[in-house]
């Protein structure tokens, strides 16, 4: 190599070396949840003055997987208040060694107190949709209580409160009640769209989080409106087919009996030919199998196995009929997507109907809504009856 | 330092058929998406798409045929004889010019979401500064290496892409498709007007003809090339109004990074594919942008044919820099591209009627 080569070579080093945006992994503080409340307002300020938690991890608590780790907490809580979220996220930064860093969040709480403030729940939305250090795949809860006490859960099984509640969320299988996790892209979708929609909503006690039906939030406005429990839940996943498991417990013989749920499909259609009366018709077919009984009968009889079946579709329709009576009378609010699939199959009826399908004229709750189940039993388990027969 | 010499400086037709999609595929699709999607009622962005594409290989297809008439004959040289020399110097220099844009453009762009979602803290004028400085290198040399680096990159732009497509289809809802052509026929035209512009590329076939070193099947090889980007658009375009729905598409303002930025492969051992989505894509911006100033240089340096290459791309690169550094925000650097693509789309097609005509009046001989 010539001398010329080297000397180039030397001086473009002081070119090619450093970097803006540099930034140390043992620097970063991973933000992993966060909690936003409503705080009193002292002053009289036209906006609302926002709490928000963020639940940072740190890594020296989080110990070896032997077991041998230390004492040490594996997160810590940081609250700062303000009126806008950016703006905390910096006052944040100055009282943290490490800068916290958003790219590993994965939950967002956010009170039921706040998003029952006009117009505060998409502005709080904006900064996890527009930032780009922000994924479209966090999850959204809404807390009873503040939202604050959901981050301050201590786990035994696990040591961070954010890894718990969303391994305790992909449990949908096991509870037809509980609403899938909302995506924040998701709510993207329903805060640019005009349909009403759910969003699950958790309590904390006892150091373990609940899950306790959705808050329902209104389409246009953005604005929590009212809430459902768990059995209305489970009627809503029913309809919009977002079933994976659960059960139905009956009485057949004045016995319980319990129905476990595999696999459900639900079909929604819809007959708009006159706009002054909308028939929505739903059938669920559901299949299953016995999980527990309390009875003796034997279960290997088609007749006795009808009866159940019939038992089961009766219970599937009841729920179904329960939730829509409440969407059609209680809240007057269409959170099914019914709207959506007006749009998609009946374009120009829908066109008509838009402005007045859950407001104004209030077509929704108008409208005929038939519910039709048919539930089928698979198999009964790993035995036919596990008592005899008894007294009967 | 001594560069490497190919052995000639002549294309085949292959490299051609390479050249065009590469072309093509450049910023233009990263936010594409958005704009189809305002114009269009949920999935019909698909029907301008498809039209557009067919327009776009027609045009591929017609100014192929036309510059393959003359074979080994520059731009310059051809129109000359079809339209006399002063025009034709006319016709080039313009051409230049909006390469020159294009490159521009492309630089802005890719600065723009390169320090949107990668460096934060950057300047945009370092980013569009070294990212220039690497498109300059590759143009001063050889321009058979050019077209090898095609080659060998659009394999990996498409693999990448079709990975987004695969890896996104466990969020694809197709019923955020429907309702289907209910879009009114002006929102059509609007959607057109989008569609047909972010085919542009097939201009670099006035001049790339000419190096080819038998042109013969050039045409259909170069139409066959504009079938990829075309295919390429409508499926993520489809893509992104399955996994995001209408509404969202056309509210991000590059739906296809977030579609990158959606994949998450089970099992959480691979989660930010953004990253080496970003990486390709710069590869396919670079192809894009390095085309359009060697195609410029190409045009400048057939006019001053006693100029040498390196001087031209000095005096150009500054200027690309400059052009590209104009527009102070986002509205004006999208305002800007608009502008810059219906002159390139007006501009391509007027050239052909022109020459197209004249030599059929004037009955200039093509060897064919």
């Amino acid at each position: 190599m010539n001398k010329r080569l080297l000397i180039h070579l030397c001086w473009m080093m002081l070119l090619l070396s450093g970097c803006w945006d540099e930034n140390d992994i043992e620097e970063r503080g991973f933000v992993i949840g966060t909690a936003i409340d409503l705080v009193e307002d002292q002053q009289a300020n036209d906006n609302p003055t926002l709490k928000m938690t963020n639940q940072f991890v740190v890594p020296a608590g989080i110990g070896l997987p032997t077991g041998a780790g230390s004492e040490k907490k594996a997160f810590t809580n940081l609250s700062k208040t303000g009126e806008s979220l950016f703006e905390i996220i910096r006052l944040m930064s100055t009282a943290v060694g490490r800068a916290p860093y958003y790219e590993h969040l994965k939950l967002i709480v956010v009170s039921e107190e706040v998003a029952r403030q006009p117009d505060l729940f998409a502005g709080i939305m904006d900064l996890f949709i527009r930032d780009q250090e922000m994924r479209r795949e966090m999850r959204v809860v809404i807390s009873e209580d503040k939202a604050q006490k959901i981050l301050e859960i201590e786990p035994e099984t696990e040591n961070l409160p954010v890894m718990y509640i969303t391994n305790v969320m992909e449990n949908t299988t096991k509870l037809a009640g509980l609403i899938d996790p909302a995506r924040i892209g998701e709510i993207h979708e329903h805060l640019l769209e005009p349909q009403s929609y759910v969003i699950p909503r958790v309590f904390s006690s006892d150091d373990k989080i609940i899950f306790n039906g959705g808050a329902v939030f209104h389409g246009e406005s953005n604005r929590l409106v009212g809430t459902i429990n768990l059995e209305e839940a489970a009627g809503l996943n029913l309809i919009k087919n977002k079933i994976e498991g659960g059960y139905f417990k009956i009485e057949v013989d004045n016995k319980l009996m319990v129905y476990e749920l595999k696999r459900v499909k639900s079909n929604i259609e819809i007959n708009a030919n006159d706009p002054e009366d909308i028939n929505i018709e739903i059938t669920i077919d559901a299949e299953g199998n016995i999980g527990e009984m309390f009875g003796q009968k034997s279960l290997l009889d088609k007749a006795y196995l009808s009866k159940i079946e019939r038992k089961v579709s009766e219970r599937i329709e009841q729920v179904v009929n329960n939730t829509i009576k409440k969407a059609q009378e209680d809240l007057k609010l269409d959170f099914f997507g019914f709207s959506e699939i007006l749009k998609r199959k009946h374009y120009e009826i829908w066109n008509e109907v838009k402005e007045n399908w859950d407001e104004g004229d209030n077509i929704f709750a108008n409208s005929t809504v038939k519910v039709k189940a048919d539930a089928i039993i698979r198999t009964t388990g790993a035995t036919d009856r596990v008592k005899d027969q008894g007294s009967e | 330092m001594k560069s490497f010499k190919y052995a000639d400086e002549k294309i085949g037709e292959k490299e051609i058929m390479i050249a065009v999609p590469s072309m093509v595929i450049g910023v233009g699709i990263l936010s594409l998406p958005k704009d189809l999607a305002s114009a269009t009622v949920a999935s019909d962005g698909w029907i301008p798409l498809i039209i557009g594409g067919f327009i776009a290989i027609l045009m591929t297809w017609l100014v192929a045929k036309f510059a393959s008439g003359f074979v080994n004959q520059t731009f310059l040289t051809y129109a000359s004889s079809i339209a006399t020399r002063p025009v034709a110097i006319v016709l080039t220099f313009l051409f230049a010019i909006l390469f020159l844009l294009i490159t521009a453009f492309q630089v802005r762009q890719i600065a723009d979401i390169s320090k949107q979602y990668l460096f934060d803290r950057t300047p945009l004028e370092i980013i569009s500064l070294a990212f220039l400085l690497v498109v300059m290198y590759a143009v001063s040399g050889s321009r058979a290496g050019l077209f090898r680096l095609n080659v060998m990159f659009l394999p990996i732009i498409l693999f990448i892409a079709l990975s987004v497509f695969v890896f996104n289809l466990g969020w694809f809802d197709y019923e955020k498709l429907f309702p289907v052509f209910k879009t009114g026929f002006n929102d059509y035209v609007k959607g057109l007007n989008t569609s047909v512009t972010s085919y542009l590329g097939f201009s670099i076939l006035w001049f790339y003809i000419a190096l080819v070193d038998k042109p013969k099947k050039a045409p259909k090889m170069a139409a066959i090339g504009m079938c990829i980007p075309v295919v390429l658009y409508i499926m993520l375009y489809l893509l992104c109004i399955g996994v995001f729905g209408r509404e969202v598409t056309a509210n991000l303002l590059y739906p296809t990074v977030e579609l990158a930025k959606v994949v998450d492969i089970p099992g959480g051992f691979f989660e930010r594919f953004e990253s080496i989505f970003f990486v390709i894509w710069i590869m396919a911006i670079f192809n894009t942008a390095s085309m359009a100033l060697d195609v410029a240089v190409l045009a400048i340096n057939s006019i001053f044919s006693k100029m040498l290459k390196a001087k031209i791309l000095f005096i150009l690169v500054p200027i690309v820099y400059i052009i590209s550094m104009l527009p102070q925000e986002i509205v004006e650097v999208n305002s800007f591209g608009a502008a810059m693509s219906i002159s390139m789309l007006f501009y391509s097609v007027l050239v052909f009627a022109l020459l197209f005509v004249i030599a059929k009046v004037r009955g200039v001989k093509r060897d064919e």
